[in-house]
């Protein structure tokens, strides 16, 4: 292990303004809210802990009736993700004094920069200083991990952000222990088993990886020590503190998983021979290529060369990376016999923090191939180093940084005028108002139905009332309110769609007492 | 370095963290304005310095202290505010007591080990 110097500070310093640059790019001109539906729904689950200073084992109430509700058959109000990710969200809205800003940050925080310092920390502490900076940067342009943060999908991030430390601390328990038994550094232990809790309380597929990781790397040092590499007693603690973190909101995550059972059966054998495969034509199919997502192929000979230089060096410390990466494509193919359906291609999220550091790796091992004294090794450091950043910046940085600046913008995002009337409707309509959007999927062209769809999800959230625009599901007499959108249709000039919404909303609700008019934004009450 | 260069250097610290901490105030204010760098402040408060606390009592190293931080305090402060939050049913008054009461005993803790 190595101690970090004043060059550590500054590389840190300066990946954490260079992160939070590109990654607050969507968020800087508007601090209002974006995102797919899940990043409505997390969104609002932490602003109703907020605004009404409360939290629980329920869901709020307004998210009844939606898909989040569905997954718990016959109990609704159970939430799909525990809350303690969503209370840190909640606290810093609360003292951070406005509703959106310092939860941006966050946001972006918890999506990004934990990350990225997790995992300059292992490869610091590991393979040095310049893979650890150059394996930073790779983290920063990490183009699956921002268009998911863009998408919503921000809790699976934050979950694998924490593995590196994780695995980290498991690594210097295991090697305090067997240096000397009698004294092994607990402490270690003690504070894995705590970080593997929240992360499997924040989303459970970060935790899934970092089990298998340290379940086959424990096997490994077993069949090496012929020992067990840890202390029943302190094993025994550590499982203990686990289990207080993580039980009591075990139920609702395991109920979650069995309203999507898998079945066990082999199915598309082949894939095993590849890193993954996706059972169907995937979307956006950009995210599923090794070009797509890391900047092209530039990096692929560096990541197979940081793999043979863990097979070289074969420390523990490479093993451990081995059996990280060994751990992850088992994970991306556990659909191959039933497990995860669906689901299990999200553990590409998990690529980051592994593939940067072995890239990082691979590029400085350069280095050891070429003969020269300590001083010009120094400069052929420095030389490698600002190679690598150059090729980042050339190749990883553009789409990223194009994604961040065209990211939501306009109407693509609730509007301030959508803002006003969500906060008109908080105030004013009673809690357990069930209110029917207009415009409805159904009443768009298709092109305009996926953008509608997340309008109505953050209206929903941000008025903390139960919202739907679906008649087909739902009874017309469930709806108590109606509210008629025009302002999207109007900025876009769509005269001919505002007046067939308004015709739709008369025939659909003839009886209906006008409470709010503004910014092209209508509420009603239904007779 | 100089015996005298040394002296100096001892009596004044580098200024790299102090320059560093204006620097991303500075940055923090410019990117997201007085909010921005108040939610940051909050940060430090509410999270790190709890887990910091507590990696302090572990005798954890300096760098593993740095970095756990951060992640350990957003667990302790939200399991500890979920928990109380169960008994006063006040989010924030169960944040604030979750912080101070980690804050205290590590203080306490720290104090009797001396």
């Amino acid at each position: 292990m190595q101690g970090m110097k004043t060059r550590d500070v500054i590389a840190l310093a300066v990946l954490f303004v260079v992160g939070l640059y590109v990654w607050s790019l969507p968020v800087q001109d508007n601090p209002l809210p974006f995102g797919e539906g899940d990043a409505a729904h997390q969104y609002g689950k932490a602003d109703f802990m907020a605004s009404f200073d409360h939290v629980g084992f329920d869901n709020p109430p307004f998210f009844y009736r939606t898909w989040y509700g569905s997954l718990h058959p016959g109990d609704e109000s159970a939430p799909i993700y525990p809350p303690l990710y969503f209370i840190d969200l909640a606290l810093v809205q609360e003292f951070g004094g406005d509703r959106f800003i310092p939860k941006n940050l966050l946001l972006i925080i918890l999506s990004s920069t934990l990350g990225i310092f997790a995992v300059y920390f292992l490869t610091r502490q590991w393979y040095g200083f310049w893979p650890a900076v150059l394996a930073g940067f790779l983290m920063i342009f990490s183009r699956r991990d921002f268009v998911s943060f863009l998408f919503g999908q921000r809790t699976i991030l934050a979950s694998f952000a924490l593995v590196p430390l994780i695995l980290y601390c498991y690594y210097q328990y295991t090697e305090s222990f067997l240096k000397d038994h009698q004294h092994a550094k607990d402490a270690y232990l003690y504070v894995m088993a705590a970080l593997l809790a929240f992360s499997g309380l924040i989303h459970t597929q970060g935790a899934f990886v970092a089990v298998l990781t340290l379940g086959l790397y424990s096997a490994y040092l077993l069949w090496k020590e012929k020992s067990l590499p840890f202390s029943w007693k302190a094993m025994a603690i550590s499982i203990l503190l686990f289990s207080i973190i993580f039980l009591p909101f075990a139920p609702d995550l395991f109920s979650q998983t069995q309203a999507h059972p898998g079945t066990f059966h082999l199915q598309r054998l082949s894939s095993l021979f590849r890193w993954y495969e996706h059972p169907t034509p995937p979307s956006p199919a950009f995210m599923y290529t090794y070009g797509g997502v890391h900047g092209g192929y530039w990096t692929l000979p560096f990541l197979l060369l940081g793999i043979l230089y863990l097979f070289l060096k074969r420390r523990n410390n490479d093993m451990l990376m081995f059996f990280w990466l060994l751990a992850l494509y088992l994970a991306l193919h556990l659909d191959v016999f039933g497990f995860f359906g669906g689901r299990n291609d999200r553990f590409l999220k998990g690529e980051a923090e592994l593939f940067y550091p072995l890239i990082a790796i691979g590029f400085m091992s350069l280095r050891s191939y070429i003969k020269i004294g300590k001083r010009m090794k120094a400069y052929l450091s420095w030389g490698l180093a600002l190679l690598f950043l150059v090729l980042v910046f050339s190749f990883n940085a553009p789409p990223v940084v194009d994604a961040a600046k065209g990211a939501y913008q306009g109407i693509m995002r609730i509007t301030p005028a959508q803002l006003e009337a969500a906060e008109w409707i908080d105030a004013n309509l009673p809690t357990e108002a069930m209110v029917y959007y207009m415009p409805s999927r159904d009443d768009l062209p298709d092109q305009y139905r996926g953008w509608i769809y997340q309008k109505w999800r953050w209206m929903q959230m941000l008025s903390h009332r139960a919202f739907h625009d679906s008649l087909s599901e739902y009874n017309r007499s469930e709806f108590t309110h109606l509210i008629i959108d025009f302002s999207d249709l109007g900025a876009m000039g769509q005269q001919e769609l505002v007046n067939a919404l308004r015709a739709a909303s008369d025939e659909r609700f003839s009886n209906k007492t006008l409470l709010y008019r503004k910014n092209l934004i209508e509420v009603y009450v239904l007779g | 370095m100089s015996l005298v260069e040394e002296d100096l250097s001892r009596r004044f610290p580098t200024p790299v963290p102090v320059i560093i901490s204006a620097v991303m105030a500075v940055f923090l204010l410019w990117l997201f304005g007085w909010y921005g760098l108040l939610g940051f402040v909050v940060l430090l408060l509410l999270y790190v310095m709890p887990g910091y606390t507590l990696l302090d009592l572990l005798k954890l190293s300096r760098s593993e202290k740095a970095f756990l931080a951060f992640p350990l305090g957003l667990l302790l402060v939200s399991l500890g505010t979920f928990w109380l939050n169960l008994v006063i049913g006040s989010m924030r008054w169960s944040a604030v007591i979750t912080v101070v009461m980690i804050m205290t005993a590590g203080i306490l803790l720290k104090t009797v080990r001396r």
